[in-house]
């Protein structure tokens, strides 16, 4: 197949992740957008003359890119060979892989962004627009490109923009980029907030449990699994009800599925050590871990629940 | 006009727009940078116009009772209004611009591409992470990077970097594999006799 190459050139900013990227390209007369797996690119054009609008909202992104990846995993590397060879430089690499991961936290909560590109009939999101820096340069660069075709705004637009409608218009004439849609479900409520928190400090008083066990502490973690059922029950409600999104639900089933898995592990690790131990007769069921190995295990996966549950409140809606 | 917040999808109010450069939405606080560009106010284009021809007139090919307005640069056929595509200064019909050939000509309109560039470099390198394949992955690496080599790479890249490493890396894999063959059987040999 003949290929008549068009000159592109990049715009600003790319999404690397490990099997999807995306990226931007300007052509002669049209904006081009670059979707690829590792094996195939999906192409979509917008022509400079048909750009409606262009919104860049600043919301927290926690994206993961391969780049990222590599240089931490060169700086985990690196510790590990220092260690052996130059123990003195051990502490300066933990630090410097602290500073990062607290500048990746920083710019992913405070300095990200996304990015939505509409049309008379599309609106798409520009998924390699997820810093607030790269989105301030390749909009500067496109805004020139698509001056040159439609011209520039003389007067007030915000006005004159009231009668007209954004993006593509359903069948009933409404506009669907926007409008009345409190159906959009939310990464976050209340509820989440009480099943997170609880989740986190259950797996801190287990933790404080497995150095010094107590009946207090023990009481206190079998209250916070009551509110994690209760409140994992209420947001299988609220999904239900379309106020929070999918994720929420599936981790609260996991939630769930942890806890029930753990209490019968539990019981199963009992009742083998009471065989082992010659006992005959009904072994006493306990609600609470308290076994050497299954404390660490609950501390640990709650802790990851909490912190994936905490990923997911943050990601944008 | 509604110009919806990217967060919560709720459209910003007027006044934060008149600003012209950030708006602050009042449901979800978050903060957008807002461009509206002149394409908004361009009036909707309305459906096409055929007409109906009259006794002796040319007459579109797909519809018999509609005025021909002009023939297909490529079959000749005529063509109505609905029907002439206009593309790249010249009229089709709808039968030849979806026949594909244009896309001989052109790239315009292509929306995917295979990246055998790509497929081969990850045949070649990921099978590492489990040698023994290589001996497999390897004569299947070199065949794409040679098979696939004057095919279009992306419509975005230059270079065939991709190809020659995965053919490179490919080689060396099959070497190392006919290396150790050899190596084996002489040392059967000699121990043999």
């Amino acid at each position: 197949m003949a290929d008549t190459r068009q000159i592109y050139r990049k715009l600003p900013g790319r999404r690397r992740g490990f099997i999807f990227s995306s990226s931007l390209w300007t052509g002669a007369d049209h904006l081009l957008l670059v979707k690829s797996t590792r094996f195939q690119e999906q192409y979509k054009r917008f022509y400079f003359r048909d750009i409606q609008a262009i919104v860049v909202t600043k919301v927290p992104r926690w994206v993961i890119s391969t780049p990222m990846v590599a240089v931490a995993l060169m700086l985990l590397i690196s510790v590990s060979i220092v260690r052996v060879r130059v123990p003195a430089l051990t502490d300066w690499l933990w630090l410097l892989l602290a500073v990062l991961t607290a500048g990746w936290i920083y710019i992913s909560a405070a300095q990200s962004c996304t990015c939505r590109l509409y049309t008379a009939v599309s609106r798409e999101d520009l998924p390699s627009l997820y810093r607030m820096w790269t989105a301030h340069k390749a909009l500067a660069e496109l805004e020139q490109k698509i001056a040159q075709v439609q011209g520039v705004f003389t007067q007030d637009w915000a006005e004159a923009a009231d009668l007209r409608t954004l993006g593509p218009v359903d069948a009933a004439g409404h506009s669907a980029a926007a409008g009345p849609k409190p159906a959009v479900a939310r990464s976050r409520t209340w509820v989440t907030d009480i099943f997170l928190a609880s989740l986190f400090a259950d797996a801190v008083i287990t933790m404080f449990e497995m150095r010094a066990p107590s009946s207090w502490l023990a009481n206190v973690s079998m209250a916070l699994t009551v509110v994690q059922i209760a409140t994992a029950i209420w947001i299988f409600v609220q999904c239900h009800r379309g106020i929070l999104r999918i994720g929420m639900q599936r981790l609260a089933i996991a939630a769930l599925l942890f806890i029930g898995g753990i209490t019968y592990a539990q019981m199963i690790g009992d009742a083998v050590d009471a065989a082992f131990a010659g006992k005959r007769g009904p072994v006493a069921v306990r609600a609470r871990p308290r076994s050497g190995i299954v404390r660490p295990i609950y501390s640990g996966g709650a802790a990851l629940l909490a912190i994936a549950g905490f990923v997911l409140s943050f990601k944008p809606e | 006009m509604a110009v919806p917040c990217n967060r919560c999808n709720r459209p910003l109010p007027k006044w934060e727009l008149a600003g012209q450069h950030d708006a602050l939405c009042p449901e979800c606080g978050a903060r957008s940078m807002v461009r509206v560009f002149p394409a908004l106010f361009y009036a909707p284009s309305g459906p096409v116009a055929t007409e109906a021809a009259a006794e002796g007139e040319a007459t579109c090919f797909d519809h018999p009772g509609k005025r021909a307005v002009a023939a297909c640069s490529r079959c000749g056929r005529f063509v109505c209004q609905l029907c002439s595509v206009d593309f790249k200064g010249a009229v089709w019909c709808p039968s030849c611009f979806t026949a594909g050939e244009y896309k001989a000509k052109t790239v315009e309109f292509e929306n995917s591409r295979t990246l055998y560039d790509s497929t081969a470099l990850i045949a070649a390198v990921a099978p590492l992470l489990a040698w023994p394949f290589t001996v497999v992955s390897a004569p299947v690496a070199l065949f794409v990077a040679l098979r696939y080599w004057n095919r279009p790479l992306s419509l975005v890249r230059r270079w065939r970097w991709r190809s020659a490493l995965a053919a490179a890396i490919a080689l060396c894999e099959i070497g190392g594999w006919i290396w150790v063959t050899a190596y084996f059987l002489l040392k059967a040999r000699i121990s043999r006799g």
